[in-house]
């Protein structure tokens, strides 16, 4: 599958794509919102693991722009954060949440397989 | 003066012509006479006053019979004519008959025939002197009868005038001593008066003088101490009654005297007698009720008038004291309610005046005034300025903390012109002072908090980064390489390094609803102990968890709060070497079943006088900054938010022992509410 990563932190972006690569999966990676929103439309990805809090354009404000973009699975990615309805708003907004830290990352990859 | 002669016939024509006019020659004012015989002579003699006569004896021959004796001429004259003298020729006269004529009668002088004229001048004069000093003599007494008289009616009248003055001095002297007595009497009066402490004194006074006037009711006095509002005084029996009126009174009476009466009638309860008035200005006014009759009225008015000055001054006088009085209760009152200590002193530290509130503080055990002087930055500032007010300064007295602030009083008010004084106030901001250093301290705390979240958040993503490439690289490896060993080992320290920041995060993340889990209180201590390491380190710890399976409906973070506080409050109170028990149970009594966490320690305990009040705001026995004083409160308040209690267990005597209880939540509630708990 063709998996977008968006995630401004570099361990987590190399970590993903490692795991992912490692189950045969396709991995795009982008810096930034702004790079994100780019690749998303470029690539048609089959999920996007997006991160909240990036420079240039966050999580948030791509989501919400998600109808105007290539249908994919959408992962909202974040640390606890303070606002618990702009976290439920995520969620809405999204297909599925995660919270940092998380236990175990091939978790992760079997729950995101089962997504797609 | 008038000169007669009596001479023979023969001898007229010598005194007619000679010697007569010679005479007269040398005598003023004379007339001279000459006649023949005595018997003639006597009529001549009556007419007109002779001083002298000079006569010859007649010859027989010459004589009537009827004629007198040249003697008997003489006695006659001396008889009748006691002034006039006599001279007498002496032809035909014997000696014996000389001396006999002489000694008998006024006979002044003899002279013979061979006359001298100078002689008979010598005599005449004589005569003349003679009879002018008789006359002037009858004159003098006749002078001197009236001048005795006149004396007399003088005298009469200097009598009268006399006894009149004696009368009119007398009765001034007794106008004087009336007067002198009514000046008693209203001195007396006005000293009475004087003496008066209080408007019932007044009256009572009053009312003794006037007594003999039967028909003097009594006296009445109104009063009107503010411009709209009137006080009616008057006697009932002994004791004086009072009563007020909303009104100005007075102000009435110059409007409508009847309805002035009738106001005051109904202040008096009864109907009103005739008054006589005696207005005090616009401060009082006095009345007498009286049932006088018109004479007696004016006597009476008249009385007053004298005493008027005497009853205004003091009433003047008793109306200034009582609204000094009044002032002065007033204000002192107001310094007595007023909770802040407040004191008067001057430069020798004497105490002149201080309300109850520093009279509390200053005890004679403790006197706070060396403490009030003792700030150098006080004596300072003395010496710099004579300002009004010296900055203001802190002191501690007791567990108290007063900010100082200490003014100069004008000297003027003193009565030494050295003297200042300084005045006191002192203001209790313990209680600020704490709200302040705790708001500091809280602010503290939020800005750490918002540190250690920020920190934490940055922390975050790197770990979950190095955990999850660990497990990748874990999963590449073989695993019975040494390789594999240590990367398993990164990812435990990874693990326990996430721990924490998600430990950090919820300990620190805002408190709201939907925060709340069910949670074990076993699990929340676990992940609390961390957190109290540091704090631990040098005490032992005893840890009993029991509550396993019961779980509670709470925000974690919040509890962990809780759990934190009492940890950390044990940890506080004991020095080095203490011992920490924590436990937590299930519970049940009747009404519910819940989990109970014990924290115990084995240090001082709470002291008596605070035990009451330990879980108020601000109460906090550790020492200045350290203690906010809100964490007993606080944890109290998040307990009973989730219908626990939390108490400190006075049964427990080897140190303090504290309860916290939280009601468990049945086992068909968690699995519904599991569906609540946020995704993983």
């Amino acid at each position: 599958m063709k998996i977008l990563i968006v995630e401004d932190d570099q361990i987590i972006r190399h970590a993903f794509k490692r795991a992912l690569l490692s189950k045969g999966h396709d991995v795009f990676l982008a810096k930034d919102g702004q790079e994100g929103l780019e690749l998303w439309k470029e690539q048609s990805p089959d999920l996007v693991l997006l991160d909240v809090v990036m420079p240039k354009l966050n999580g948030l404000q791509i989501l919400e722009m998600r109808k105007n973009l290539p249908s994919a699975k959408v992962v909202v990615m974040s640390a606890y954060m303070g606002d618990p309805s702009l976290w439920e708003h995520l969620k809405a907004l999204a297909d599925m949440s995660l919270t940092k830290p998380f236990e175990n990352v091939f978790e992760i990859v079997q729950k995101l397989e089962k997504l797609i | 003066m008038n000169c007669l002669f009596i001479t023979q016939p023969h001898f007229q024509g010598f005194f007619q012509d000679v010697l007569g006019p010679d005479i007269k020659a040398h005598f003023k004012n004379m007339e001279f006479f000459v006649s023949q015989d005595f018997k003639k002579a006597k009529d001549i003699l009556c007419q007109r006053p002779f001083a002298t006569v000079i006569m010859q004896k007649t010859r027989p021959k010459d004589r009537s019979s009827d004629e007198p004796s040249l003697l008997n001429f003489l006695i006659h004259i001396k008889e009748h004519y006691p002034d006039t003298s006599c001279l007498l020729m002496a032809k035909h006269l014997k000696i014996q008959e000389v001396t006999d004529y002489v000694n008998k009668t006024n006979v002044l002088g003899v002279f013979h025939e061979d006359w001298d004229l100078e002689k008979i001048l010598a005599l005449v004069k004589k005569s003349i002197d003679k009879y002018v000093l008789k006359s002037r003599r009858i004159q003098l007494v006749e002078d001197i009868s009236n001048l005795n008289k006149n004396l007399e009616a003088t005298t009469k009248q200097l009598t009268r005038a006399v006894d009149e003055r004696t009368k009119h001095i007398k009765s001034s002297q007794m106008d004087a001593q009336k007067k002198k007595l009514d000046a008693e009497k209203l001195a007396h009066l006005v000293q009475r008066l004087g003496t008066a402490t209080g408007f019932e004194e007044y009256l009572i006074t009053l009312k003794e003088e006037h007594k003999k006037w039967h028909r003097v009711i009594g006296p009445l006095l109104l009063v009107h101490p503010l411009k709209d509002k009137s006080t009616f005084y008057f006697l009932q029996g002994k004791v004086m009654k009072v009563r007020s009126w909303p009104q100005n009174i007075q102000q009435i009476y110059e409007k409508k005297q009847s309805l002035f009466r009738k106001t005051l009638a109904d202040l008096l309860g009864r109907p009103l007698g005739p008054l006589l008035e005696v207005p005090f200005g616009q401060n009082g006014h006095l009345m007498f009720e009286h049932n006088l009759k018109k004479q007696e009225l004016a006597d009476f008015k008249k009385h007053i008038h004298l005493n008027k000055q005497g009853l205004a001054i003091s009433f003047q006088r008793i109306f200034q004291d009582n609204e000094l009085t009044f002032a002065a209760k007033l204000w002192q009152k107001t310094f007595d309610v007023i909770s802040d200590p407040i004191a008067i002193v001057d430069s020798s530290d004497h105490i002149l005046r201080s309300n109850v509130s520093f009279q509390f503080l200053n005890t004679k055990e403790n006197s706070i005034l060396k403490k009030l002087e003792s700030m150098p930055i006080f004596k300072t500032h003395l010496a710099k300025k004579t300002s009004q007010k010296s900055d203001p300064y802190q002191i501690q007295i007791g567990r108290r903390l007063f900010e100082v602030n200490c003014f100069n009083m004008d000297s003027k008010l003193s009565l030494k012109a050295s003297q200042t004084y300084k005045v006191y106030f002192l203001r209790d901001i313990t209680t600020s002072k704490r709200l302040y250093s705790q708001m500091i301290q809280q602010e503290k705390m939020i800005a750490l908090g918002h540190l250690a979240g920020n920190i934490t958040h940055e922390l975050n993503n790197p770990l979950t980064g190095l955990r999850a490439l660990a497990q990748v690289i874990a999963s590449e490896l073989d695993k019975s390489s040494d390789f594999y060993k240590d990367i398993l080992e990164i990812e435990n320290a990874l693990k326990r390094s996430q721990d924490i920041i998600k430990n950090l995060l919820e300990f620190t993340s805002p408190e709201t609803d939907s925060n709340i889990q069910y949670v074990e209180l076993d699990d929340l201590v676990k992940k609390t102990l961390p957190f109290l390491k540091t704090a631990i380190r040098f005490h032992t710890l005893k840890l009993d968890l029991n509550s396993k399976g019961f779980y509670v409906k709470v925000s974690p973070s919040l509890i962990q709060q809780v759990i934190f506080n009492l940890i950390n409050n044990a940890c506080e109170a004991m020095d080095d070497g203490g011992q920490i028990s924590i436990a937590t149970s299930f519970k049940s009594n009747q009404k519910q079943d819940f989990a109970e966490l014990k924290v115990s320690d084995n240090g001082p305990g709470i002291p008596k006088d605070l035990e009451q009040q330990i879980f108020l705001p601000f109460i906090t026995i550790k020492k200045k900054e350290k203690g906010t004083g809100l964490g007993l409160h606080l944890c109290q308040s998040i307990v009973r938010k989730y219908q626990g209690e939390i108490f400190h267990n006075t049964a427990f005597r080897d140190g303090t022992q504290f309860v916290v209880r939280l009601p468990i939540v049945k086992s068909k509630q968690i699995h519904q509410g599991k569906k609540n708990v946020k995704d993983e």
